[in-house]
């Protein structure tokens, strides 16, 4: 009998722990590949503008400045509010990007390009603020858009050279990494409550709140099924990207929402562009190694193969009956993340963002 | 008069069409979670204790193995 236990107790434990492991190594191989790919670095010295915000664009400036540091023989850094101008005329860049705009004066854009500068602009909400946007997108040489339908409003408009250039994942704070105990959760939200998130987990609540579930982030007491969530909602609480990554890797199951071009509460988007292209956190929860269920959006097939890099869902319904298969499959969840992983470190990094971004400006 | 409350019942598994009681379902055990023993005799501690020993050494070589093979495979499949 003891020797039964034995054979038994070993067998078992090997048999649970070893596909974990197997995707760990996995993982891990082709994070090293990643880290071991060099770039060539373009003989350009270039000027970054940075948004000049805080969270959540802070990350996103650390990040295109991390990468551009690797790529350009020379990378210089402002803020939109110091004297942009000034630090060209002294500096004279080849180029200048900016990021976002809103908080860069026109008349900064014009002397800097008076001076023979060539300037661009990659716009970082479109299409919610296209009211905004599109009064100062006419001032760049180049604009990129990580939105397709801002690229013929802003050629309408007058923009000479416009490039549809998503965001990407940061691979330095977006990866897989061991699990979090105290983070273990099998389906997590992390977001704003805008009204059309709030709508639909309303209509999920009563199946969530039966399961293992955290949902993190401002306006969530909306709910009208607020009461059934409450012990799982970290309500008002913003997340640092590291503990946002932290959480992703912890989870079984992300959920995407994509927030509403049409919100008049909070967008500025009166020509009502409509919102075909996936948000930043399609990269960054790929990169984490979890299981993404997202909805659709026009783009998304262009950036990952529904069903086998990610996963979709088209109704409150529909997301319920994924939640329940792949949380039953664990085989099939590692394999959909480990394609979707694979996807993102070959297309989707900042690399190959700003390599599209720069082969444009300096053409 | 205090009346003395009955202690619930813990988890004794669900009853199945045919009336019988079904086992509770059994949950995914983790490293260092404990089989429980069967009710009674010293033997099935015994047992039990093995079992647990066993199966937190398989736990450990399971998950190197794996990383390893993970290791050869994510390399391999890198290159594709």
């Amino acid at each position: 009998m003891i020797r039964s236990a034995q054979e038994r107790g070993y067998a078992d434990g090997y048999r649970t722990s070893y596909p974990a492991g197997h995707h760990r190594g996995w993982c891990d191989a082709l994070l090293s590949w990643h880290a071991s790919k060099t770039h060539p670095v373009r003989d350009v010295h270039l000027l970054y503008v940075t948004t000049g915000m805080g969270v959540p664009y802070a990350p996103i400036d650390e990040a295109v400045v991390d990468t551009l540091s690797r790529m350009v023989a020379r990378l210089t850094v402002c803020r939109p509010t110091d004297d942009v101008p000034g630090v060209a005329f002294q500096e004279k860049p080849h180029g200048m990007l900016v990021l976002n705009g809103m908080n860069l004066e026109t008349a900064k854009v014009a002397r800097v390009k008076e001076m023979g500068i060539r300037t661009a602009v990659w716009m970082t909400d479109d299409p919610y603020y296209s009211d905004v946007t599109g009064l100062f997108a006419v001032h760049y040489d180049h604009v990129f858009t990580l939105e397709l339908s801002c690229v013929p409003f802003y050629r309408e408009l007058g923009c000479p050279s416009v490039h549809h250039l998503p965001f990407a994942n940061d691979f330095r704070i977006f990866r897989p990494r061991p699990e979090d105990p105290a983070k273990r959760v099998d389906v997590l939200f992390i977001g704003s409550g805008y009204w059309n998130r709030i709508r639909f987990f309303d209509r999920i609540a009563p199946y969530l709140a039966t399961k293992n579930v955290m949902i993190a982030g401002w306006w969530w007491d909306r709910l009208a099924n607020y009461h059934l969530l409450a012990g799982k909602i970290r309500l008002g609480q913003w997340m640092t990207p590291a503990e946002t990554a932290e959480h992703y890797a912890s989870a079984k199951i992300v959920i995407n929402l994509h927030r509403a071009p049409d919100d008049d509460s909070y967008n500025r988007n009166n020509r009502r562009l409509p919102a075909l292209s996936v948000n930043p956190r399609t990269f960054e929860i790929a990169g984490s190694g979890a299981l993404q269920l997202t909805d659709v959006r026009m783009d998304l097939q262009n950036h990952y193969a529904p069903g086998q890099e990610i996963v979709t869902y088209e109704s409150p319904e529909d997301l319920i009956g994924k939640i329940e298969y792949y949380l039953a499959r664990e085989d099939e969840r590692l394999a959909i993340i480990r394609r979707g992983l694979k996807r993102t470190l070959r297309e989707h990094t900042y690399e190959k963002r700003l390599d599209a971004l720069l082969q444009v400006l300096f053409a | 008069m205090t009346m003395l409350k009955r202690r619930k019942p813990q988890n004794r598994g669900t009853r199945t069409a045919a009336g019988k009681k079904s086992k509770p379902a059994a949950a995914g055990r983790k490293r260092g979670a404990k089989k429980p023993a069967p009710a009674g005799a010293a033997a099935a501690r015994k047992y039990s204790e093995v079992y647990n020993r066993a199966y937190d050494a398989g736990y450990d070589q399971g998950f190197n193995d794996g990383y390893a093979k993970g290791l050869e495979d994510g390399a391999l499949d890198a290159q594709t």
